[in-house]
């Protein structure tokens, strides 16, 4: 478990696969309801939000920056709102891997064992360490782009264009349409997590990743309806009932194929949370007891579960937000004053 | 030690899997019923259910039909009560998720086909991909339709597929479904059976539906052109008598066009069909040259006639089957909206069709 620095591309491969996974296994208690063609620039338009407010922090978290900081916020009590937030990430994770298998599954699995598996899975991830985390994404991503690929051709046969709802546009139903669909995902501040042990300049990747995020969910959701019509409002896994549908030659019955690609990601998104908790467990924990930090993790990732399953899928985005909101304040804060500092520093020398 | 150690958990990881599903469940294929399409129709207030249930041999493949297949009736006061009625004639449990194909009979069509596709169209309450088609037969029929049901699923499976890849009559249960509150409008194929319901003849005409309730057939020219129109075939072919004249023609894919421009009464879509014809004959062989080309026009003529009778059944009375006002839409929409609400939309000189066919050059 060697303190290598992560580089720049495994850091946007983590980020990128663990946002897509959201677009396609979508939480099971909203229904989307809302017409593509609304749907698609509110998308837009969130996406940018979300790139236009931390875009700063990045830009202030410079190399030389982060590495100052890596050492204050990687240890210490200040490790302990992250270790909560990725904790309960995580339990999100596992429990909508759990509701999406059990939907899929003629014969489901029982829940514990599917909470058994995920955690298994995440403790294993745990104890590799970030460099493995990214290559393993880095192959479940590719698996991902061909299963997006697969699905928008295998569909393009019964996709039509009057199929599309098109009302007149109204800039007030845009507005409350993205104001309300607006969250904070917790693998936003998972990156930045990581990104204090990396070195190299995240700006280009990160903006990249989440314009890819945000053509994806476009995408999708104007296929849907170009196929679906008016009932892909009406689906609540409209990208599954996609998967079921369509073609290639004579290749009919894809979607068990596409669902294990989607569980798969979901997987790596849980473990790539448990990481994190992990390391921020290890900053926690004294110099004596620091090779017990996975146990301790998972622990919390026990928890989490727990949590999550307490709470409904709303108010699980709602506190994930809230909470990555305010450690994406306290990091800016943190990168602030240590961006003064280095500026003094390098002015004395 | 660290390499026993690590097999150890790896041989660990391995005995956990043994838990997962495939390996616990002990109900293999051969003991499920393997329902290939569902029957519905309802006559006196209750529903009739029929499945087609084919039986897996462990080593025959379920994707392609083999095997024999039975058919189980039911009867109930709703249509899972029904269904589950006809589940019960027989002891297997029963397996769905290869159901492509949903039946509705006569009594449903006569009164609304709604409901029906509202309860497939739940999520997840059947395969997406489920194709509705109209069928003659009462549940007794259908009953005694053992030994031909092997070749109508077949048949309807390779409708389905062929829809599937951009080409074909089946309609899918998400192509029908209606918003809340109103009943379903479009059409249906129909499967026709012969004089005994021992010979099925396929897919050889159309129902239109208005309100949930099945109106008027399309057949043989009015349904080639329908099915062009509505994009789901784009040749177009007839062999018959025109005006008491023979006529047969075959043409080539043609390209659909639309376009909506404004005029004093208010949008005006024309819907224009270009392209060449494979083969034209009045009565007397296949005709060639300038004789070819006058049969041409009167090919356009015909195919015009044929599509605005189609208009006056369909658009002028406000069933919109090919998504006409869609078009109309995209030019104003607010205007079309207020159209629509006051009724003046619904006109036979709203949609112009226009015939553009050529004779192949030599």
């Amino acid at each position: 478990m060697g303190r290598r620095a992560i580089d720049a591309r495994g850091l946007a491969v983590i980020l990128g696969l663990t946002l897509a996974v959201d677009l396609v296994i979508r939480p099971f208690s909203q229904r989307n309801g809302i017409r593509a063609q609304v749907f698609a620039p509110a998308a837009l338009l969130d996406g940018l939000a979300v790139l236009a407010l931390t875009a700063p922090l990045l830009r202030a978290l410079t190399p030389a920056v982060r590495a100052r900081m890596g050492a204050v916020w990687t240890r210490g009590a200040r490790c302990a709102p992250f270790l909560l937030l990725f904790a309960f990430a995580a339990g999100g994770a596992a429990v909508r891997a759990e509701q999406f298998l059990r939907y899929v599954s003629d014969a489901p699995l029982p829940r514990v064992a599917v909470y058994a598996l995920v955690l298994a899975a995440a403790f294993y991830a745990m104890r590799c360490g970030a460099e493995t985390l990214a290559r393993v994404c880095g192959v479940l991503a590719w698996l991902f782009g061909l299963s997006v690929v697969i699905l928008l051709a295998s569909n393009a046969g019964g996709m039509a264009i009057v199929n599309l709802e098109t009302e007149v546009f109204d800039l007030a139903e845009w507005a409350l349409t993205a104001a309300r669909g607006f969250s904070l995902p917790a693998q936003i501040a998972l990156f930045f997590w990581l990104a204090l042990s990396a070195r190299d300049d995240l700006r280009r990747p990160y903006r990249r990743t989440l314009l890819a995020v945000i053509l994806l969910a476009m995408v999708l959701s104007v296929a849907a309806e170009l196929v679906l019509g008016s009932q892909a409002q009406m689906q609540n896994q409209t990208v599954h009932a996609l998967s079921r549908l369509g073609g290639i030659s004579v290749f009919h019955r894809l979607d068990a194929l596409h669902t294990a690609a989607w569980l798969a990601a979901i997987f790596a998104k849980a473990c790539a949370f448990a990481l994190a908790a992990r390391m921020a467990a290890e900053g926690l924990l004294p110099r004596e007891k620091r090779a017990q930090a996975s146990g301790w993790a998972l622990a919390a990732l026990l928890v989490g579960v727990l949590a999550a399953t307490a709470v409904s899928d709303r108010w699980q985005s709602r506190i994930e937000s809230a909470a990555c909101a305010a450690l994406l304040l306290a990091l800016g804060a943190g990168a602030f004053a240590a961006g003064r500092a280095y500026e003094k520093t390098k002015g004395a020398s | 030690m660290k390499k026993r150690r690590a097999l150890l958990k790896l041989a660990a990881a391995c005995a956990a899997s043994l838990a997962l599903c495939a390996c616990g469940q002990d109900r293999s294929l051969g003991q499920r019923a393997i329902v290939k399409a569902v029957y519905l129709d309802e006559s006196g207030g209750a529903y009739h259910a029929g499945l087609a249930v084919f039986l897996c041999e462990p080593n025959s493949d379920t994707a392609s039909v083999q095997g024999e297949a039975k058919i189980y009736t039911g009867e109930g006061a709703s249509m899972d009560e029904a269904l589950r009625d006809a589940e019960q004639k027989q002891n297997k449990t029963p397996f769905y998720a290869q159901n492509e194909l949903l039946f509705l009979g006569p009594g449903a069509l006569r009164r609304d086909v709604t409901p029906y596709l509202a309860y497939f169209g739940q999520e997840n309450a059947a395969r997406p991909n489920l194709s509705v088609f109209a069928v003659d037969l009462t549940q007794r029929e259908f009953s005694r339709c053992d030994d031909t049901i092997t070749d109508v699923v077949r048949e309807g499976g390779r409708i389905v597929q062929e829809t599937a890849l951009g080409a074909g009559p089946a309609r899918g249960i998400y192509e029908l479904a209606a918003p809340q509150g109103q009943r379903a409008d479009g059409w249906l194929p129909v499967l026709s059976f012969g004089e005994d319901s021992e010979d099925f003849i396929g897919v050889r005409e159309l129902v239109l539906l208005e309100d949930g309730r099945a109106g008027e057939r399309l057949e043989e020219e009015a349904m080639s052109t329908a099915l062009m129109l509505a994009g789901k075939q784009d040749t177009v072919s007839f062999s018959g008598s025109d005006g008491g004249e023979p006529l047969a023609f075959t043409t080539q894919p043609l390209t659909l066009t639309h376009s909506v421009e404004n005029t004093q009464e208010g949008p005006v879509l024309t819907v224009r069909a270009a392209g060449r014809l494979r083969s034209v004959s009045l009565g007397a062989g296949e005709l060639h040259g300038r004789q070819a080309q006058q049969a041409a026009q009167r090919v356009c003529r015909f195919l015009q006639r044929t599509a605005e009778a189609l208009g006056e059944q369909t658009f002028a009375r406000g069933n919109d089957v090919f998504h006409h006002a869609w078009w109309l839409r995209q030019l104003d929409a607010a205007q079309v909206q207020a159209m629509q609400r006051a009724g003046t939309l619904w006109q036979p000189g709203r949609v112009q069709y226009v015939f553009d066919l050529r004779v192949q050059p030599e």
